[in-house]
């Protein structure tokens, strides 16, 4: 359980980028964090990794602080930064032996398997392998740890097309039920198919937040080729006109389409029904 | 689990130790046998040869015990500059840093680590090295000289003399330089302390900025002591020379209270300079 609780936070000197901040997360979902640049979605998971200090009042994540850094707490999270590191000199299998070691339930097995999956290679330097592949191994490494509490910033930055795809079978294959994932991305579209729960953060606030069940079972996402009168939002592209409509008695729900909420949200089409955070 | 084990755990810290050997890999295992062949190099420059004695004719040039003093002194100091200078090597960066705060440690294990490789390991581990590697020298040293005098047919009274270093010594000097001792290793272990801190201010810079905050501040001392000479002694003319009675007064049977008072605060403010560390990686953000 991730508990935020009236947290603040503010970078030194700029004005706050959370106010007073409430949101909570149960365990075993995979949320989608999603915002555009300078949002402040790395920084909450900053927040949550223990590596900022909120301002002013609480996150608790089972029961731990996470700026108090209780190593209890630190193996049973595990944070992917955007901007890794690894140490070039040493050879992968030894990386993982070292790392490994930190994570009382780390499944070889699993990592052997996705090391498999994603195609790494099986016992090179970390210097010489490439950044997709750098990405890859952390991926695999943070699946197989065990931790409760995953938090992945732009997992999918540098992976090409087919790893991207690979990235959410391995996620939703590997994942177990206790576990769960936030993925902070602003390529909504790498996600679609992967998350449970999407979360848009813009200036420092949730200004949405729905499980996808129920986005499915409220709205409809459609393309048309002339502008739906009763759309909520809609968006010219090439074939017509995408847009986001309630769903009516009779209708199917339909795919949700990420990028398409997330436009409507950003340009305040489109409300959470219940906003966790205002 | 009970609290102590959230602050230290035997297993977790070996786990800290092998990820930072092996994340450091290359460091750890070139580091001894670097400063080794330093050392054997300096040394087998400057001991005296078999030709300074066939030119003194009946002067015998010797290297003996406390030759090697300086040399042990001024290893301290530059070896010490490059090995706590860059003490927290996870600062430098803010991939490095996130990595090793978010590494399933405490704290205290964390900034133990440091702490024992840094400032304990190298404290203890250098004289060792120095001892063993110019002993070793010597010995090869001297070997090569037999074997040079030999091949020109000169007698073996020509070798040089040359004695082995011995940590030891140290301790069978006089009362008072066994003081002298005591202030000057107290006030090494304050300036690798200082060092040591300075690291988690300066990062990857602490090898030029750390020696030289520790050089002001020695400085500073320096001009304070200057300056309360100049006040106390009414005849200094000169700034620089120094008048002040340092031997006097004293306390536990004639032991001069400014040295006593020099060991008090050195320790004092090493401990300062460990806790401030620890704090600033206590909180450290990233």
């Amino acid at each position: 359980m991730i508990l935020l609780t009236q947290m603040s936070f503010a970078y030194q000197k700029n004005k706050p980028l959370f106010d007073q901040m409430d949101w909570q997360v149960g365990s075993g979902q995979v949320i989608g964090l999603l915002g555009k640049n300078g949002a402040g979605k790395s920084t909450l998971l900053r927040l949550l990794a223990g590596l900022l200090k909120p301002k002013s009042g609480d996150i608790s994540i089972h029961g731990y602080r996470p700026f108090d850094r209780s190593p209890l707490f630190l193996q049973d999270m595990i944070i992917l930064p955007e901007e890794n590191y690894l140490p070039d000199k040493s050879s992968i299998q030894r990386y993982i032996k070292s790392i490994a070691s930190f994570y009382p339930e780390f499944d070889h097995a699993k990592m052997v398997r996705m090391q498999e999956e994603f195609d790494l290679p099986k016992d090179q330097k970390l210097g010489n392998i490439s950044f997709g592949q750098r990405k890859k191994l952390l991926i695999a490494i943070a699946l197989a740890s065990g931790c409760k509490t995953l938090l992945l910033d732009e997992p999918t930055n540098g992976l090409d097309i087919p790893s991207k795809s690979l990235f959410r079978k391995i996620v939703t294959a590997n994942l177990r039920d206790d576990q769960t994932i936030i993925i902070s991305t602003h390529q909504v579209k790498d996600v679609e198919n992967l998350i449970d729960r999407a979360v848009i953060v813009n200036d420092g606030k949730v200004i949405f937040d729905e499980d996808m069940l129920a986005i499915s079972d409220q709205w409809y996402f459609g393309l048309s080729s002339l502008p739906d009168a009763e759309a909520v939002y809609s968006e010219k592209s090439m074939g017509g006109y995408h847009y986001i409509t309630a769903l009516g008695p009779g209708k199917q729900p339909s795919q949700i389409s990420l990028e398409l909420l997330f436009n409507a949200v950003i340009n305040k089409q489109l409300h959470s029904p219940q906003p966790q955070n205002a | 689990m009970s609290r102590q084990n959230e602050q230290f755990s035997l297993s977790r810290f070996i786990n800290l130790l092998k990820y930072d050997f092996n994340t450091n890999r290359l460091l750890y295992i070139l580091l001894i046998p670097v400063i080794m062949i330093i050392i054997g190099v300096l040394f087998w420059s400057i001991f005296p040869s078999y030709t300074e004695t066939i030119k003194g004719q009946n002067f015998q040039p010797s290297w003996n015990k406390d030759s090697y003093y300086p040399f042990l002194i001024s290893g301290y100091i530059i070896f010490g500059t490059f090995i706590v200078g860059k003490s927290f090597p996870y600062f430098k960066n803010k991939q490095t840093l996130t990595t090793y705060l978010t590494l399933p440690a405490s704290t205290l294990e964390k900034f133990l680590l440091q702490w024992v490789l840094r400032i304990i390991g190298f404290l203890v581990i250098y004289p060792i090295v120095f001892q063993l590697t110019t002993n070793l020298t010597v010995d090869l040293y001297l070997m090569v000289q037999k074997a040079k005098l030999s091949s020109i047919g000169l007698p073996m009274e020509k070798l040089p003399t040359i004695h082995k270093a011995s940590l030891l010594s140290f301790l069978e000097t006089s009362e008072k330089s066994y003081l002298i001792l005591i202030v000057t290793l107290t006030i090494s272990f304050l300036g690798v302390s200082l060092l040591f801190y300075l690291s988690t201010i300066y990062k990857q810079w602490n090898i030029i900025f750390g020696p030289l905050t520790v050089m002001a501040l020695i400085f500073f001392i320096i001009l304070y002591m200057m300056s309360l000479s100049n006040i106390v002694v009414a005849d200094q003319v000169k700034f620089w020379d120094f008048k002040l009675e340092l031997n006097y007064p004293t306390v536990f049977d004639d032991l001069p209270l400014i040295l006593v008072s020099t060991l008090v605060i050195a320790g004092a403010a090493s401990i300062a300079c460990w806790i401030a560390a620890y704090f600033r990686l206590k909180e450290k953000e990233v």
